[in-house]
């Protein structure tokens, strides 16, 4: 009975723990885009984060990462949360000439996915004389803990 | 040779099984459902507008692609941009969204896929809310949102 009892308090125990782990680790991602809503003319700005442990902490890093892009300063000023998640991946794409209305960000189920719509939306947004130079920027997945 | 007789009979009935899953999961392959969202955009949105056309819960992935392209070559609105609709996205089992700004001339536009119509929703307001420009951000507001089901 003892042993009963015992076995029950320490698999209560580990039980616990392990709750108190997976809800700590669990990976959250976001993604922030600064833009006049002009690609063309102005450019963008873009930083993403995954794998935190917070929602907030994602959104810190993101916001974080695109203030500090390169290449368009002012866009860089007006970054904005565009998607948070959770075990879903993003991906970003462009057309890298300057001038060019070419840009597509998207978040999916996988790399893959998020990939191909990003460049779908890149390849929508180019124009036709301007779509086979879309190109992946970066994509990322916040992964299972 | 009863007992060889057995051994086919059992055989014959795990063959049985084999095809009874086999046919079942025959008829339940075609019903998957699919979805796509269709985009027609020059790259200027605040000076050509935008033309938009989603697809869920067809049968396959092409009958998706096509009644949203089909959708989005109709958009009223913008003619112009709906001559030039192609597919952002395919999609199963996830929801979409678009939003813009209804006022002609601006810039803000937004659609999105997610794995439920809240995050979709979300999504695609804050992509219009980034490219509206400050002074029209809270015009921004949902166009539309469908989610592609289970079977």
């Amino acid at each position: 009975m003892v042993g009963l009892v015992r076995g029950f308090l320490v698999g209560a125990i580990l039980a616990t723990t392990i709750h108190g782990l997976t809800s700590v680790a669990r990976a959250e991602g976001a993604l922030a885009l600064g833009t006049s809503g002009n690609f063309a003319k102005d450019g963008f700005a873009v930083g993403g984060a995954i794998n935190k442990a917070s929602k907030q902490e994602a959104i810190d890093q993101a916001m974080a990462t695109c203030r500090k892009y390169e290449g368009a300063p002012k866009m860089a000023a007006l970054c904005r949360i565009v998607a948070t998640f959770s075990r879903e991946c993003f991906a970003i794409t462009f057309d890298p000439k300057p001038g060019t209305p070419g840009v597509g960000w998207a978040v999916g189920p996988n790399k893959d996915a998020a990939e191909e719509r990003a460049l779908a939306a890149c390849q929508t947004t180019a124009g036709a004389a301007r779509r086979k130079f879309c190109h992946l920027e970066q994509s990322f997945c916040d992964t299972h803990d | 040779m009863l007992y060889r007789l057995g051994g086919w009979w059992t055989c014959g009935v795990i063959a049985a099984a084999i095809c009874a899953v086999a046919w079942t999961l025959s008829l339940t392959g075609p019903a998957a459902a699919e979805g796509a969202l269709a985009v027609g955009a020059s790259g200027n949105v605040a000076k050509d507008g935008i033309a938009l056309g989603g697809a869920i819960d067809k049968p396959t992935k092409q009958a998706a692609i096509d009644q949203a392209l089909a959708t989005c070559r109709k958009y009223d609105g913008a003619p112009k941009m709906a001559a030039l609709c192609r597919i952002v996205a395919t999609f199963t089992r996830e929801c979409f969204a678009t939003a813009y700004d209804p006022k002609s001339g601006t810039p803000g536009v937004g659609w999105a896929i997610g794995p439920d119509k809240a995050t979709a929703e979300e999504r695609a307001l804050a992509a219009c809310q980034a490219t509206a420009g400050a002074s029209r951000r809270k015009f921004c507001k949902g166009s539309q949102s469908f989610c592609d089901t289970h079977d």
